[in-house]
């Protein structure tokens, strides 16, 4: 593009267009963000805008006295971690086994991870499969059935086929072991690329209700986003509210909407702050998935 | 024999995918056959009765499932015909910003909203447009365009538009980057000799732009044609509630709610609606990969 291009009507329309597009997408973020950082006495007026008018932690401190939402928060830690650890490990090792030309399943097993992709059982017969496993209420529910996804396998299976063959050679010509070529360096040379699996499959655990919600139905088991999606869908904050309202001698120092605000904070921040490093795999990651069929 | 002790590495390495894949993908789908079955929890999945087609008979004669298939049409083909357009039209947009800086801002807020979940998209909306000091109301009834608080969320002509607005603000930006990525791949001395032509902007939008991308917007509305039965479940289980429930039900909420709330009963008819949902995506699946296939080896001609 050539640098010097004079203001015409034409790019001033459309850079204010394209300006009230970005306005749109971040100001609901900042909107909740304000209201819960603003006393949620205050709040109750209304007007509140563009920026706190009466600065307070107070929902934040509510949040934190109720150990129901810190246990919630707890169990997504804990799937975040494990979950994310485990899918990167295990799709690393697949993927290195299916590269392997000489590999005598390697035929057999391309087939077998692919046909999942167009065929699945659905809800509920998966529901009974996780039943029978003994899956049901178990946290282990959150881990177990996202430990590879295809789609990921076919990334680093792709990168993997990339790597120059001559260092994985010599390491054989100096008595390397799959095993030790594994770990020693395929997995060092992939960072990159396991890095991005690692965000993404990472969000996903972040985010995701449907789990929580299907196969939980003790609550203590459930994640942050199963305890929002309640908070939204009833009166549930009224209870964290009023808890803090017991704790401070009767008099109410949060409401149910600031609450849930603060909790939206929670509930988002870790994934705001992940995805700028994301970004820049995106491209990749969106021509490979459009290709695929 | 040798030869296997010889990958022995290789064969450990593939073990927990192949387990993985045999117990979480095949052992669900082998779990279709409640479907023909009259399932009983205590005698399992592989001693209940065949009943043949007759949960299917069942679900055909359903208002419930009748409804929902209509709703997740519509839902569904209106996400396709408004809001597919409107992506190419906004990755054009984007396309014209000649400044650096501004243009990466544009994209980067446009697809924040892709990466929070839709309970949380859910959240920020019911604050946004609730009748008690939502910015929404506030802002409406302060310029004059309402005279009081109006309840989106809760008002069935309202659910659709809504749908459809927080569908866009959630994903759009994030769709568009495949448009974005094939105009930047256009041969930017077409438009410098469009230009000394004479050509204004929206010309050169018309004649190089949209001819460059063209392949690929056909390309993506068919791979998008496949997903008619997918109107997009957790947003609409997320943003529904009894009021609009008529008309939110889709698909795949019924069998969710199928799980929940009838629980034993209505395991089979769940599955049998499941697997209506499957074969005709996989009908349309085929169809359209036919039809991308055709539309790739022509762009090639």
């Amino acid at each position: 593009m050539e640098k010097k291009r004079k203001l015409d009507a034409f790019a001033a329309v459309n850079g204010l267009l394209m300006l009230l597009f970005a306005f749109v997408c971040i100001y609901p973020f900042y909107y909740v963000l304000i209201v819960s950082l603003n006393d949620p006495l205050d709040a109750q007026r209304g007007g509140l805008y563009l920026w706190v008018r009466s600065f307070s932690f107070e929902n934040y401190k509510a949040i934190f006295k109720t150990s129901e939402l810190l246990n919630a928060y707890q169990i997504t830690l804990f799937r975040v971690v494990a979950g994310t650890v485990l899918h990167v490990v295990l799709t690393a090792m697949f993927a290195f086994a299916l590269t392997k030309k000489h590999f005598v399943f390697r035929k057999f097993l391309t087939w077998w991870m692919l046909i999942p992709m167009y065929f699945s059982g659905g809800i509920i017969p998966t529901y009974v499969v996780m039943d029978m496993l003994g899956l049901v209420n178990n946290v282990m529910v959150y881990v177990l059935p996202h430990l590879l996804a295809t789609f990921h396998i076919l990334i680093l299976r792709s990168y993997l086929n990339e790597l120059p063959a001559a260092l994985e050679e010599s390491a054989v010509i100096d008595g390397a072991s799959d095993f030790s070529l594994f770990w020693r360096i395929v997995l060092p040379l992939s960072t990159p690329v396991l890095a991005t699996v690692a965000l993404f499959i990472g969000v996903f655990h972040w985010n995701d209700w449907f789990s929580g919600f299907t196969y939980m139905t003790s609550e203590h088991l459930w994640t942050a986003q199963n305890v929002l999606l309640k908070i939204i869908q009833t009166n549930e904050a009224s209870n964290i509210a009023s808890i803090s309202k017991m704790d401070s001698g009767f008099k109410a120092t949060v409401t149910a909407e600031s609450v849930k605000m603060a909790m939206l904070v929670i509930t988002t921040v870790p994934v705001i702050v992940v995805y700028p490093f994301l970004q820049k795999y995106f491209v990749k990651g969106m021509m490979l998935g459009s290709v695929k069929g | 024999m040798n030869k296997l002790y010889q990958q022995k590495w290789l064969i450990a390495f593939a073990l927990p995918g192949f387990l993985f894949f045999l117990v979480f993908a095949y052992l669900p789908m082998y779990g279709v056959v409640i479907s023909f079955q009259d399932f009983d929890v205590f005698k399992g999945v592989f001693r209940s009765d065949f009943v043949g087609f007759d949960n299917f008979k069942t679900l055909f004669d359903m208002p419930d499932f009748n409804n929902a298939l209509k709703n997740t049409i519509l839902i569904s083909a209106l996400k396709m015909i408004l809001l597919f357009p409107a992506t190419v039209v906004f990755a054009l947009m984007i396309n014209e910003i000649s400044t650096g800086w501004f243009r990466k801002f544009v994209q980067t807020t446009s697809y924040l909203p892709y990466f929070v979940s839709w309970v949380i998209a859910a959240g920020i909306w019911y604050k946004l447009l609730s009748i008690d000091g939502g910015v929404v109301n506030d802002l409406l009834v302060s310029l004059g365009i309402l005279k009081e608080p109006f309840y989106f969320l809760a008002d069935k002509d309202a659910f659709y538009p809504i749908i459809l607005f927080t569908e866009a603000w959630k994903n759009m930006g994030f769709s568009a980057i495949i448009f974005i990525a094939s105009l930047s791949a256009i041969d930017v001395q077409q438009y410098e000799a469009a230009r000394v032509d004479g050509a204004s902007r929206f010309r050169q939008i018309w004649h190089i732009s949209l001819p460059g991308i063209k392949n690929t917007i056909v390309l993506m509305f068919i791979l998008n044609a496949s997903n008619l039965l997918k109107a997009g479940q957790d947003q609409l289980w997320t943003m529904s509630n009894v009021t609009v429930q008529q008309k939110a039900e889709i698909l795949d909420t019924l069998v969710l709610r199928y799980l929940k709330d009838m629980g034993l009963t209505g395991y089979s008819i769940g599955t049998a609606m499941g697997i209506f949902q499957a074969f005709i995506g996989l009908v349309l699946f085929i169809v359209c990969n036919y039809l991308a296939k055709a539309a790739k080896s022509d762009s090639i001609i």
